[in-house]
């Protein structure tokens, strides 16, 4: 008798419910428009946000030209 | 009985007729195509393994609210380093290696600014989609893969969730097969002990099926 493995068959039933749900809430479409529509294909983040690396290159630009002008 | 034949209107032939030139051929073709700048060639990458490289995304993360902006990332930097792929026919590979490589930034951006960041937007699955039970479930799911460290974590999505094959993931994470295989069986055993500990798991993990690869 074969035995199932319970991690297997817990990933396929997760992988089972992400598969039903992109079905309806995948974002295909709207990437697919983002990508192709964007010059260069560059990326097109809306924001910036804290995390974001950008946000710290800004904090540490703040920073320097704090000290400058101090 | 003579049928009539109705002639389209010259018009809309015209309209209807102008299209972007469409890309066919195999996967190797593709890729000559996107390096020599064919107009049809990003949409036929991106309409052949979306779907692919979106399931890779949430299989490894769950459904949060960046989901949009990393797919649209991975294939940014597809797009952009077309030259680094190194054999063209494993372009699928390459896309996913990419899709594991920005969900591990991902993943060890949230780690550093966790202090500071609100709680990453976890989703809840749709309630369409699954009943009440596979819904907590699948969150409880995402909630143990967070506590793992990050390389433990991929490695166990891309092998339990996304189902790869061994060699595979190890090509995913870009290590060994022997360092993969260690690393699942750690993944395995923490994962295990938390889930017997868990209500919403408990139906899901049988304890005396443990064990096995």
């Amino acid at each position: 008798m074969t035995r199932r493995d319970p991690l297997r068959d817990l990933g396929q039933r997760v992988a089972e419910a992400n598969r039903a749900a992109l079905a309806e809430r995948s974002v295909l479409t709207a990437v697919r428009c983002r990508l192709l529509a964007t010059p260069k294909n560059v990326d097109m983040r809306p924001g910036l946000e804290l995390g974001d690396r950008r946000c710290g290159v800004a904090c540490v630009a703040g920073a320097l030209v704090g000290l400058v002008a101090g | 009985m003579v049928m009539p034949v109705r002639t389209p209107d010259p018009s809309q032939t015209r309209a209807s007729g102008v299209h972007a030139l469409g890309f066919t051929g195999d996967d190797s073709a593709l890729a000559r195509a996107l390096r020599r700048g064919h107009p049809g060639a990003p949409a036929a990458l991106f309409d052949r393994y979306g779907r692919h490289v979106e399931g890779v995304l949430i299989n490894l993360l769950g459904f949060d609210g960046e989901h949009e902006d990393l797919l649209h990332e991975i294939f940014a930097q597809a797009l952009t380093c077309i030259n680094k792929l190194q054999d063209d026919e494993r372009l699928k590979a390459w896309l996913t290696s990419i899709a594991v490589h920005t969900a591990r930034s991902c993943l060890r951006r949230r780690q550093r600014f966790r202090l500071f960041l609100r709680r990453a937007a976890q989703q809840d699955l749709p309630v369409s989609v699954a009943d009440a039970e596979t819904r907590r479930a699948v969150g409880r799911v995402y909630r143990l893969l967070e506590r793992m460290p990050t390389e433990l974590r991929l490695a166990f999505a891309l092998r339990f969730i996304q189902g790869m094959e061994l060699t595979e993931v190890a090509a995913a994470c870009d290590v060994s097969l022997a360092t993969i295989k260690r690393r699942l069986a750690k993944a395995r055993r923490r994962f295990m002990l938390a889930a017997r500990g868990d209500s919403a798991l408990a139906s899901w993990v049988v304890p005396d099926q443990e064990g096995q690869r």
